[in-house]
């Protein structure tokens, strides 16, 4: 069982007397009870508040620090991840594309000359068909290059004698 | 805007007027901030109470409805949040006191800062600290506010008789602490 403590009659007269006593201990005592505060203070203080006001009502305070530490780097580094992609990977192709189509647009002629090795020009290429030995080349070619090349004694060297007078002959017959 | 009327502040700021807001905070900023000191009794606690205020107050705005005066309720809300940082430091107390806490997480406060306050407090703000958190607000708000008790039963919820109960223990209290009294639960009392 809870007993209630019967709440003292207190009248207005006994409370004034109290409040006076403890007032004159206040004012005996010489001291301040709360120190003061500057004037200067009030104006900060709305200064403050407002700001606080601000942050409160805006909601963008937890938003804001949110955003600071998760969403921002975060997107940042999808949208850098996004943009070295879009341009890396498509730039080789684009060049092998680019290479490519003018080799291809180049006409028939050139593309040939640049399938011909420059640096074996000084001599001939022998066309010779799959089948034939390579080392078994006509003598006629044989008599064509050497002709080209100034050394034709050599040739003569070469021809078979019987093929020699024949050449003699019809050498002289036209002159 | 210092012509207009509290109800006529509120219904400015509720219009999107920040300025009428501030000219509320102008009017009521200071005697917010001592209620807050004397209960709390320090500066940095009062300081926080009073921001908190009033910015509690303006996202609350549109919950006012004008029942009580602006005052009153700016009030009520500055009361609760200094009973809760009493409460809050209590236990803060308690836990260090009981060498719960008090391992693992050591004050923060600058032990010299705390005997300066209690070097600096005067006679009466100890007597005051002393009192019970409830009987606490009361006195304060009735000794230095000299607020009614209708007012008071307005920001505490509670009547008027258990007020004025509270109050007169609170005053025989301050009374006794000041003057160095042996508390007696008898009508007489004797000096130390």
């Amino acid at each position: 069982m809870k007993f209630r403590q019967e709440l003292p009659d207190i009248n207005e007269s006994d409370e004034r007397a109290l409040v006076e006593r403890v007032r004159a201990l206040e004012d005996e005592s010489g001291e301040k009870s709360v120190p003061p505060v500057p004037e200067a203070y009030w104006q900060n203080l709305i200064i403050r508040t407002n700001q606080r006001v601000d942050a409160a009502s805006s909601g963008k305070a937890i938003s804001i620090s949110w955003a600071a530490r998760v969403a921002i780097p975060g997107v940042v580094a999808i949208v850098s991840f996004l943009i070295a992609l879009h341009y890396y990977v498509p730039l080789q192709t684009r060049q092998q594309s680019d290479v490519e189509s003018m080799v291809l647009a180049l006409p028939d002629p050139v593309m040939d000359s640049l399938l011909t090795d420059a640096s074996l020009s000084d001599e001939t290429l022998f066309a010779v068909a799959a089948d034939e030995d390579l080392f078994d080349v006509p003598s006629e070619q044989i008599g064509e290059y050497l002709i080209q090349n100034d050394n034709a004694a050599l040739f003569v060297e070469l021809l078979p004698e019987e093929q020699a007078d024949q050449m003699l002959d019809l050498l002289t017959t036209g002159m | 805007m210092e012509e207009l009327s509290d109800l006529q502040l509120i219904e400015e700021v509720r219009n999107g007027k920040r300025r009428a807001f501030t000219e509320l905070m102008r009017r009521y900023q200071q005697r917010i901030y001592w209620a807050a000191r004397r209960i709390v009794g320090t500066h940095e606690d009062a300081d926080d109470i009073a921001q908190e205020a009033f910015v509690k107050a303006y996202t609350a705005l549109g919950d006012f409805r004008g029942e009580s005066s602006f005052y009153t309720w700016l009030y009520r809300i500055a009361i609760n949040l200094s009973l809760n940082a009493i409460r809050k430091r209590q236990l803060v107390n308690y836990l260090r006191e009981n060498d719960t806490i008090g391992r693992f997480f050591p004050s923060t406060e600058d032990p010299s800062r705390q005997v300066e306050f209690k070097e600096t407090q005067s006679r009466l703000q100890e007597a005051i600290a002393r009192l019970p958190e409830k009987q606490r607000a009361v006195f304060v708000m009735r000794y230095y506010d000299e607020m009614s008790y209708e007012e008071i039963s307005e920001v505490m919820k509670t009547s008027v008789g258990g007020l004025k109960a509270n109050y007169f223990h609170a005053l025989r209290k301050v009374r006794e602490y000041m003057t160095d009294e042996i508390p007696s639960g008898t009508s007489g009392h004797q000096r130390k």
